[in-house]
């Protein structure tokens, strides 16, 4: 590709991304949009049926948005409304749940990941003390929790390795690094009970998350990142 | 690398026929770049070859296939295929393979592979045949540029069983068969298409074999097409055979039809007649397995209340990508390709969102995707928490 070709490129690109980006910003829904959304994508009486379960939740002092988001997500799915209430009671009472167990917070995005990691079998205790170690990082470890059980690492371990990752990283990129990392081990044929007894070692020997995940298969200790034909995503891949 | 190598099983007057449309119509290669698990169902007809003893027949085929490639290259595939013979020569027939491959890297400059698959074929009546082999190669691969220039083994053992029946009369025949060799080989990568042109040189217990290869495979929009030339040195003389296959994408992402067609092969762990076949398959793919590879949703930067999010699939087959969540009122964004993967920036204020794709209409969570949950409604959500600074990453 010429020069004049990748500038182009770049152009045409940028151009759309523009574009794109400017309408990702205008479908955003506000919180009054919300409400409007599902009295357009209901019928009148399951709209009003919705509309009680948000109006309970409130009540309740639980978060009404994500109520809302889910019922616009049901619709998007083509769920029958007959589906999508029962989803609303149980998901409102998970986030008072979550909600009562990070000590009574009304930030919506530690209500809605605490929610998520209690669907994931993460334990009440578990997620009490997560919030209370991980401060504002608190969503993104909630969720990193939750990813780790459901990769099949016991809880005790996997509490284990969160509170390794929350002393060893900083801010949410760390801790992001944890899941895939274990996935790289698992991928390359490790239990993930093993594989987070091995990232736990590795985060106490000084290796970051970063060199685990982008380690060659059987190395922890790489600094350099193998790229082998057809995975550089710098690339073309060849067709299979 | 999903090059495959021809593997397979003694042919002979009678099963030959079946026998050549079940290597024809076996797995080859994904249709998904990372694997899928697709059902195919079709017709196909063994050509007799002039002065040959073999007849034509016509079958109607069905087969279900899976493969499954992680991004460094490690995979598995399998498949059963069988035939359904439509007229009083040929026999019904079935055959299975199964298959991976491994590879290790030494940094960037060298990397080793091992293949290898295991085939079996039965055929029934007028002429019993069953054959089962296994194959093994072992490969260094140099990268130079956008080529690759590789040494090859090729390793090769499996035995046949014939039965001759003539009213009271059954005489069965067994026989081994083995090859093995190697030789050098150069992959030529241009953008969706890879050429490929080695050499072989094979001991069998017929003699020794000298085999030159050109093949070429390319894709674009959701179609595929595979074409081989080989010419064969054997100790009964020289012979030139090919093989072509073209998939297209059928008024959706999820069915195909594949055309096949070829001569045979005088493989030495194939010993088939000369001969043709064809055969055309309607396929549709029941599950398409996601990447495992970069996560797909980043945050560049801080924006003014929020941050820029950089959604990311990899897909070289599919037509249109979209993202949906909670961010866009879960309306679909359409995503824009990027080479081999699909982009889009979209801003985001500081919250815990789910999402996920659309991938030529059908709901798709990549295995890389943090934050999985269940949707209650027996889907999956990827999960993106954009901190309240929005800062970190």
């Amino acid at each position: 590709m010429t020069y004049d070709m990748k500038v182009k490129r770049s152009l045409i690109l940028a151009a759309v991304l523009a574009a794109v980006f400017a309408a990702g910003s205008a479908n955003a829904l506000l919180g009054q949009d919300r409400a409007a959304r599902i009295r357009e994508v209901y019928s009148p009486e399951a709209a009003a049926q919705i509309e009680a379960v948000v109006e309970a939740a409130r009540r309740n002092g639980v978060p009404v948005a994500p109520l809302y988001d889910k019922a616009i997500e049901g619709a998007a799915k083509n769920v029958p409304a007959a589906r999508v209430l029962p989803a609303l009671r149980e998901y409102s009472g998970r986030m008072e749940r979550a909600q009562g167990l990070l000590g009574g917070t009304r930030e919506v995005a530690w209500v809605v990941a605490g929610a998520d990691a209690l669907l994931k079998g993460v334990a009440g205790e578990a997620l009490t003390s997560i919030g209370q170690d991980a401060g504002a990082r608190t969503p993104v470890a909630l969720m990193v929790m939750g990813d780790l059980m459901e990769a099949g690492v016991p809880a005790e371990r996997a509490m284990e390795v969160m509170r390794e990752a929350l002393v060893r990283t900083t801010g949410e990129e760390g801790l992001l690094d944890v899941t895939p990392a274990l996935r790289r081990m698992v991928r390359d044929g490790a239990l993930a009970t093993d594989a987070a007894g091995r990232m736990l070692r590795a985060m106490r020997d000084g290796v970051s998350l970063r060199q685990i995940r982008d380690a060659a298969p059987g190395r922890l200790d790489t600094s350099v990142r193998p790229v082998p034909q057809g995975s550089d995503p710098t690339r073309d891949r060849p067709p299979v | 690398m999903r090059i495959r190598r021809s593997t397979g099983a003694t042919a002979l007057a009678g099963g030959a026929g079946a026998i050549l449309l079940a290597l024809a119509l076996r797995p080859a290669s994904a249709l998904g770049q990372w694997g899928d698990l697709r059902i195919e169902v079709g017709g196909s007809h063994a050509f007799a070859a002039s002065g040959s003893q073999i007849d034509a027949a016509t079958y109607l085929t069905a087969g279900l296939q899976v493969d499954r490639w992680t991004p460094s290259g490690n995979g598995v595939f399998g498949g059963v295929f069988g035939g359904l013979a439509l007229d009083s020569i040929g026999g019904n027939w079935g055959s299975f393979v199964l298959g991976g491959e491994a590879v290790a890297r030494a940094g960037r400059a060298v990397e080793f592979a091992i293949s290898g698959s295991v085939y079996g074929f039965a055929v029934g009546g007028p002429f019993v045949y069953e054959a089962l082999t296994a194959e093994v190669r072992p490969e260094i691969r140099i990268p130079v540029g956008p080529a690759v220039i590789v040494f090859y083994g090729e390793g090769g053992k499996g035995s046949s069983n014939i039965e001759f029946r003539r009213t009271d009369l059954v005489k069965a025949f067994t026989q081994d068969l083995w090859h093995y060799g190697g030789g050098p080989e150069l992959q030529l990568y241009f953008g969706r298409a890879v050429t490929l042109a080695s050499y072989g040189l094979l001991k069998t217990a017929g003699g020794t074999y000298h085999r030159g290869e050109f093949q070429v495979r390319a894709g674009a929009a959701g179609s595929l097409l595979a074409a081989t030339i080989r010419v064969w040195d054997t100790p009964l003389g020289t012979e030139t055979t090919g093989s072509f296959s073209v998939t297209v994408p059928l008024g959706g992402p999820n069915w195909f039809a594949r055309v096949v067609g070829g001569r045979t092969d005088p493989d030495p762990l194939v010993q088939s007649q000369p001969g043709g076949q064809g055969g055309l398959v309607i396929g549709r793919r029941l599950v398409r397995f996601g990447p495992g590879g970069p996560t797909p949703v980043v945050i560049l930067r801080s924006t003014t209340g929020g941050v820029a999010a950089r959604f990311r699939l990899e897909d070289q087959v599919a037509e249109q990508v979209e993202v949906l969540g909670d961010f866009s009122g879960w309306e679909p964004q359409a995503m824009v390709r990027d080479g081999q993967a699909w982009v889009l920036e979209i801003p985001l204020a500081a919250g815990t969102y789910h999402f996920g794709f659309l991938v030529d209409g059908e709901w798709f969570v990549p295995e890389s995707a943090p934050g999985q949950v269940s949707d209650d409604w027996g889907q999956v959500n990827a999960t993106i928490v954009v901190p309240e600074r929005g800062d970190s990453r």
